[in-house]
């Protein structure tokens, strides 16, 4: 999927993050010389469509010098104008930065991100932290990383990882973190029959890359203890640039509310979820209503 | 770059916000240990704090002149840049003479132009790290912008090609040695700006001026309550806070200025001035002999929320 990207669409709402993505965006354009659709969804209760146009005109100016770039503007709610936009566009890859970090608590606030990954078919970009001013988005792709939570979630966003690691000449680096093993790791077994010991993961992790036939390096990766503490390390050490998950492991479903995976949060690298094959057979039942305008 | 006349709270507190609260439960402890269970030994004398202060403002101001300059130093060298790029283009394209006889290619003089318009965008990417390649294919074309992935230093690459087409243009008979002189000078002035950014991207403040005044605001920060606390009681997190933030965000700043190509913004607003320059080269050159693919219709840039990029 990934690898046959002819369209990125980029989601702004011209925060730092939004512009921190900017290096990344630029070599994603360049390497799958796809189109790229700058969007933004703007309030129209509180911004005129004049300062929003040239808002979104100013922002990644330089996009106006690539082969193909075309900047949408929508009015309403953010969640709605890009679901409804990206529905029309199943062949995309959106580029969806985090919001800023205020460092205040927001206990209304509901993650865009998880409901986008959530509901849409596409395959969705994002950043786990802002990385401002590293230079780590900008280099080539030729260390891909694939975190498998458990064997639950399926192979597919391995596949589609494998596929992309060929055609770019990467390394695929498949991530697997064991919990600690203590008193309630006896529940674990009830929810998953993902393994828990090392060496029992790394058997399962070596069936997977033996499963892989388009891969040419597989490296594998295993860790113990808390994920969000070890996937990091993980990481750092396979110097995997990218990293895929599957659209399960990607969000975290609270009780009132879902948003994207604090696993991630320490992580340096781009993080693409990768849908459920199913969502690929989704349907539209009528056709939505255009509102935006191409700016 | 910041052109609003405010600097929103909000730009500084995600930084600060950690240090502060954890100060701010310090202070409200030493305030209660104080007053409340009257544990007076704690209190310390202002005068040790005091000197210890004025030292901190010297490394301080310091620091943030040290990182003031590095950042206007960038901006002037992209004002010199605007300047080389007009006085390189009107070179171009009043200095080489008309080709004898028409050919099959773009002429020379608005190659030449053209180059000098994918320079500052070349140089900028390759400031800020990002790929330039599909900005020279949409400026110079596919076959430029192939042949210049070859090259880890893109800009010095370009400028290499330009003296290739002047090269190009004397063995024409379109320039002549001291024409070409003049050109090649002010060509030579376009690398050493390139040089000089390079040098600000890559070296930075030293670490002495960095980690020592960020230790010295710690340990001016942690003393300051136990300083205020006898005079000031209860409202000494008040005080002490408000002091601390102020020291924390000239600490901040002063870091976050000292690196002027980083994708931030405070970074030399590069997109708009390469933008400028390109606008300013575009009409200059004119669109006549240029096929269609080269030809843009741009506008300037507007601040985005306050900012230039």
């Amino acid at each position: 999927m990934l690898q046959h990207t002819r369209h990125i669409i980029f989601a702004t709402n011209f925060s730092d993050a939004c512009h921190a993505a900017i290096p990344a965006v630029a070599r994603w354009v360049d390497m799958l010389q796809c189109k790229l659709t700058l969007l933004h969804v703007y309030n129209a209760d509180r911004l005129l469509y004049r300062d929003a146009n040239a808002l979104l005109q100013s922002f990644f100016a330089e996009a106006d010098n690539y082969p193909q770039c075309q900047r949408v503007l929508m009015s309403g709610d953010p969640a709605e104008g890009i679901s409804e936009f990206c529905q029309r566009h199943r062949d995309a890859l959106l580029v969806l930065p985090p919001s800023d970090q205020t460092g205040l608590p927001r206990p209304w606030h509901r993650s865009l991100r998880a409901r986008m990954i959530q509901t849409l078919p596409i395959p969705i970009w994002t950043l786990g932290r802002t990385l401002v001013g590293s230079a780590l988005a900008a280099n080539s792709d030729r260390h891909l990383g694939v975190w498998l939570s458990s064997p639950e979630e399926g192979l597919a966003h391995v596949r589609q990882a494998a596929q992309y690691a060929t055609q770019t000449g990467s390394t695929l680096h498949l991530l697997h973190v064991v919990p600690d093993v203590n008193e309630g790791s006896l529940t674990h077994t009830l929810r998953t029959q993902a393994p828990l010991g090392e060496e029992y993961a790394e058997e399962w992790l070596t069936q997977v890359a033996a499963s892989l036939d388009s891969a040419q390096r597989v490296e594998i990766h295993v860790g113990q203890g808390k994920a969000r503490r070890v996937l990091p390390k993980l990481i750092r050490s396979s110097g995997a640039e990218l990293l895929m998950v599957s659209q399960n492991s990607a969000i975290e479903r609270g009780l009132f509310r879902s948003e994207v995976s604090s696993i991630f949060r320490e992580c340096c690298s781009g993080i693409v979820s990768v849908p459920l094959a199913a969502h690929s057979s989704l349907t539209i039942s009528s056709p939505p209503a255009v509102l935006e305008e191409v700016a | 770059m910041i052109v609003r006349d405010r600097l929103p709270l909000k730009r500084i507190w995600p930084q600060a916000w950690r240090r502060l609260l954890i100060l701010l439960f310090f202070d409200c402890t030493v305030a209660v240990i104080y007053t409340v269970f009257k544990h007076h030994w704690i209190s310390l004398n202002g005068l040790p704090v005091a000197p210890l202060a004025s030292a901190l403002t010297i490394f301080l101001a310091f620091r943030t002149n040290a990182a003031y300059g590095r950042w206007w130093e960038a901006r002037s060298l992209w004002g010199q840049l605007v300047n080389y790029s007009r006085a390189l283009a009107r070179q171009f394209l009043t200095m080489l003479d008309d080709e004898l006889e028409p050919k099959d290619r773009i002429p020379l003089s608005k190659q030449l132009v053209l180059h000098q318009i994918a320079f500052p965008h070349v140089l900028r990417c390759h400031l800020r790290k990002q790929t330039p390649f599909s900005e020279i294919q949409s400026i110079l074309g596919k076959d430029i912008a192939d042949e210049m992935r070859r090259y880890k230093n893109v800009p010095a690459a370009l400028l290499v090609r330009m003296g290739g087409l002047l090269k190009q243009a004397r063995n024409e008979g379109m320039i002549d040695s001291f024409r070409w002189t003049a050109i090649d000078e002010n060509l030579t002035m376009l690398a050493n700006i390139q040089g000089a950014c390079e040098r600000i991207k890559n070296t930075p403040l030293p670490r002495q001026f960095d980690y020592l005044p960020r230790i010295l605001v710690d340990a001016f920060c942690w003393l300051l309550p136990l300083a205020l606390v006898e005079d000031l009681g209860l409202m000494t997190p008040i005080a002490s806070t408000l002091i601390s933030f102020t020291f924390i965000a000239a600490d901040l700043m002063s870091r976050e200025i000292s690196n002027p190509f980083d994708n931030t913004i405070h970074d030399t607003p590069m997109t708009a001035l390469s933008r400028t320059i390109e606008l300013n080269l575009r009409e200059e050159m004119g669109d006549e002999g240029l096929p269609r693919e080269f030809r843009k219709q741009l506008a300037e840039l507007q601040p985005v929320d306050g900012f230039v990029f």
